[in-house]
């Protein structure tokens, strides 16, 4: 026993991190630019560790510089900052000592947690589900369980813990429940996700033979001897290499202890999960097929943490008062929010409303396209109550909006702004004819209908003509009408005979009646269209 | 500042970036502290949402992962492009495929719906943003113009009339041509117009008959992921994020960026429009959405959540913009309330990640599709 312990002391923190169990924690979750010293423990320095090489600080050979951030994908950050979090002796999650052959045997768990504590060779540092799920529920203050299985599922298939001894796949893996008996172990940091390293497929070929020459307890799948089969075709002048490769790494292994073979077995397992190309990926069999995109040019990456001094505080009191556009912008929000909530579909309190979206049945379901003849709807109707923007987008809110104008003797007024607006996207070659139309209609006081606007304005407009004819030409005639539009007719519009009429007939998308008689739904009918199984969305389980 | 050793040129230059990085951390908690979370607290007092969605409809037929989908004005049709070089128009209603298009590049990365629903244009890794005519386009959406004396007709390439049974290729029209790949495209408030954003870190204004450039937008020191236009008509602005993590809004007349806002850590990923036109969100990788207003020049709500930390890849509103729909990298799509900040909801259903997330015009009903080739309508 006492033999073990000294061996134990012995082991190099540099080997513990190798095995996925890093030591020292930082204070907070925010990695600190603290000293980066390897007799200290292994830490991971997230940020600036350029200087660090720079300085001598750190060997280049180290492990730790493989976990250099990679700018883009900062959630790395954090889960490599959350997984150092779990790491901690007291704080973080709880680890026992699992018998591996134990978990071979899945028929005797409550036997194992007895035996845990008298093991001399088991896997070391591994968790069960359960502590996880409480650990994460705490820590990140999550009220749902469901949200932790999510997370913890995350966790895996992002490939920064993995289950031990089990067969899965990134595809259906989940963590559904939080008393799932489930036993993980964290990732070596050497396979933690990381952007600038790319898997070589020469890799994967190598996996994949140790895999088939002696799988663990953990047989491949089909979609592993698949790309297998598929490797040897495409690396066919370099396979005597990767089986010699392959074999070295098997002897060396040979020669470590069971629990160490397990291990290494179980963490490439992981890894190559993780980085292998989905199996929907058709064409090619390449590991890097984990392409993200197309690559972003991006400034370097430099998160500098605000500390908060004292010098701060003394300003704040000197500070100004708050300001008071913010709140009136504030305000200005959320009384659209709410004002608005009438005619938002998600939110209507209204119980006649019917989104067809809901329906169970197709036909006849989708609302009739509002026309001339039928009037708008009553969603519809409202929102030009609300909005002028609404109302002039709008085709029937135009004619409706047009009636009213005609009675106040300025329905040129709306001509002439829809004529810009439609000038501002016309097509390059119609802008000549148009700026002259729009001109000698609106605006030239001998045309036909001209708009109300005072000479200065009028003589802006023609100054700009004469020096650049582009779209925007009119656009200070433009605001001037629009203005008076808004503050003039606008305002009347809404309390307008004409509008309280529109509103009170308008239509209602009715919800269909409950059909007669077996007719196909979209569900059954969608079966016989495609191969393979459709899955509904609706009926689930319960709905039979 | 010329200084002959380039290793002290280096340094100074990188304690220079240290500083601006300083000066702008303090600026923004000078800002901060003037207001801190006011439109949460203002927002404290109305009921609390009750929203509950579910999947309503899947769609299933793309081989690989998609990348982006538009809706059309006849709130049922969707375009959505893929991976694979794909490009389907959908009747999302009846759940139905209604035309294909292949493009001989992988990763179209942009795709927009025409508003008369008569075209399409995609775009991607090829650097250019082409133009499609669709198949089943009519003339209800095209929306004539009321009573003016010029009424839109679809004049050029891109009609129906042109539509035969011969290869779609040949009709295509190439309109945007960047120097790297494009990240987003949309049409202006008509046909003849496509505004492009692009990973050469520029947006464009082209006219689509000519394929000419009216106008280019340059601000942006690294790619631009997304674009949006003013839901306005008489708005001259749009907004544009990208990988320098700054968000700007570009007047179209001016060609100048007129405001700017940089208080992500991380790429911007998505930016949307508040529905009345006066304030904007964004999504980023640094697993926040905030919101942004124009007249205040400052970001006034920031959405995150401790447990939250994968980023997003798309941000909308619903139709009155007080709830926020986001399409994380976790496989979930996260509901939150505007102006309380808090998650409403999450929605399960994705395998892979959610890449884009868009709202239907009547706010009916949303649609997201993901890396695990499916798109999901949610009401």
């Amino acid at each position: 026993m006492s033999k073990k312990l000294s061996q134990e002391a012995l082991r190099t923190q540099w080997q513990k991190a190798l095995e996925g169990v890093l030591l020292k924690r930082p204070t907070d979750l925010i990695v600190d630019n603290s000293t980066f010293d390897l007799n200290d423990g292994v830490i991971i320095d997230i940020k600036d560790l350029e200087d660090q090489v720079e300085n001598g600080k750190a060997d280049t050979s180290d492990v730790a510089i493989n976990l250099k951030h990679p700018p883009r994908q900062s959630v790395y950050t954090k889960l490599s900052a959350l997984l150092v979090e779990m790491q901690h002796e007291t704080e973080g999650v709880q680890t026992f000592r699992q018998n591996f052959r134990a978990l071979r045997d899945t028929s005797c768990k409550v036997n194992c947690k007895e035996r845990e504590k008298n093991q001399k060779d088991g896997v070391p540092d591994a968790f069960w589900t359960t502590e996880l799920i409480r650990w994460l529920k705490q820590v990140l203050n999550i009220e749902c369980d469901l949200e932790a299985c999510h997370l913890a599922t995350m966790l895996c298939k992002t490939g920064y813990i993995y289950p031990c001894n089990v067969q899965w796949n990134t595809v259906n893996f989940k963590i559904s429940e939080p008393d799932g008996n489930m036993v993980f172990r964290y990732q070596t940091p050497f396979y933690w996700p990381n952007e600038s390293q790319f898997p070589l497929d020469q890799d994967h070929a190598s996996h994949l033979l140790m895999r088939e020459a002696n799988n663990h307890g953990i047989p491949m799948d089909e979609y592993e001897i698949m790309c297998l089969s598929r490797l040897k075709k495409v690396l066919k002048h370099q396979w005597d290499c990767i089986t010699q490769s392959a074999l070295t790494q098997t002897s060396f292994l040979e020669g470590c202890c069971p629990s160490d073979q397990y291990i290494n077995a179980w963490q490439n397992y992981a890894f190559w999960r993780v980085r292998r190309p989905p199996a929907y990926y058709k064409y090619i069999c390449k590991a890097e097929s984990c392409l993200n995109g197309p690559n972003r040019n991006f400034p370097s990456f430099t998160e500098t943490s605000i500390v908060p001094s004292a010098e701060n505080d003394k300003e704040k009191k000197t500070a100004m008062s708050p300001s008071k556009i913010l709140t009136s912008s504030c305000k200005r929000i959320i009384t659209s929010c709410l004002e608005r909530e009438e005619i938002d579909p998600f939110l209507i309190k209204d119980e006649s409303f019917f989104n067809p979206w809901k329906s169970e049945t197709i036909r006849n379901a989708w609302p009739k396209e509002a026309t001339e003849s039928t009037g708008p709807y009553k969603l519809q109707c409202k929102a030009w109550g609300m909005s002028f923007d609404a109302l002039l987008k709008d085709e029937l809110g135009q004619l409706t909006f047009e009636k009213h104008l005609k009675k106040e003797f300025s329905e040129e007024n709306l001509a002439f702004y829809l004529d810009c607006i439609y000038l501002r996207s016309a097509p390059l070659k119609e802008l000549e004819d148009l700026i002259q139309s729009i001109f000698s209609e609106f605006i030239s006081p001998n045309g036909a209908t001209p708009v109300n606007i005072d000479t200065q304005t009028l003589n802006a407009v023609k100054a700009e003509m004469k020096t650049k004819t582009t779209r925007f030409v009119f656009d200070l005639a433009l605001e001037h009408i629009y203005k008076l539009m808004k503050k003039d007719s606008y305002k009347r519009f809404p309390s307008s005979k004409l509008f309280k009429e529109t509103l009170e007939t308008a239509i209602v998308p009715q919800k269909p009646e409950k059909e007669k008689g077996k007719l196909p739904k979209i569900w059954r009918l969608s079966q016989f269209l495609t191969k393979g199984k459709e899955e509904d969305p609706e009926r689930g389980e319960n709905n039979k | 500042m010329a200084n002959p050793k380039a290793g002290s040129q280096s340094t100074s230059i990188a304690e220079l970036r240290k500083e601006a990085d300083q000066l702008r951390i303090k600026l923004n908690e000078d800002r901060k502290n003037l207001d801190d979370a006011k439109l949460f607290e203002m927002g404290a007092k109305p009921d609390i949402v009750n929203y509950q969605a579910r999947c309503r409809r899947i769609l299933k037929g793309h081989s690989s992962k998609v990348l982006d989908l538009d809706w059309s004005l006849d709130k049922r049709r969707i375009v959505s492009s893929s991976q694979d070089g794909k490009v389907l128009v959908w009747d999302c209603f009846a759940a139905s495929k209604e035309q294909l298009i292949s493009l001989p590049t992988t990763w179209v990365n942009a795709c927009a719906f025409a508003p008369s629903g008569c075209s399409i244009a995609c775009g991607g890794l090829d650097n250019k943003c082409c133009v499609f005519p669709v198949n089943a386009c009519s003339y209800s959406n095209s929306g004539s113009n009321v009573a003016g004396s010029a009424t839109i007709r679809p004049s050029g390439a891109v009609g129906p009339s042109d539509v035969c049974s011969g290869s779609i290729m040949q009709q295509r029209k190439v309109v945007a041509m960047h120097t790297s790949y494009i990240s987003a495209c949309s049409f202006t408030h008509s046909d003849y117009q496509i505004l492009t954003a692009s990973g050469d870190g520029s947006c464009a204004l082209w006219d689509v008959e000519s394929s000419q450039l009216l106008q280019s937008f340059h601000g942006h020191q690294s790619d631009v992921m997304d674009a949006a236009l003013n839901p306005m008509e008489t708005g001259n602005l749009f907004i544009s994020g990208g990988c320098d993590k700054r968000a700007c809004v570009w007047d179209m007349r001016t060609a100048k960026c007129v405001q700017s806002f940089q208080t992500h850590k991380s790429d911007i990923n998505s930016v949307r429009w508040f529905p009345t036109g006066e304030a904007f969100a964004t999504g980023s990788d640094d697993a926040t959405i905030r919101m942004y207003d124009l007249r205040a020049d400052r970001e006034i709500a920031c959405y995150e959540k401790k447990s939250i930390l994968f980023g997003i890849n798309s941000v909308d509103f619903s139709v009155s913009g007080r709830i926020i729909f986001g399409a994380y990298n976790d496989y979930l799509v996260h509901v939150w309330d505007t102006i309380k900040g808090t998650k409403i909801n999450s929605l399960l259903g994705h395998e892979n990640r959610v890449s884009c997330l868009k709202m239907s015009p009547d706010g009916t009903a949303f649609c997201s599709g993901s890396w695990d080739t499916t798109l999901r309508v949610w009401a």
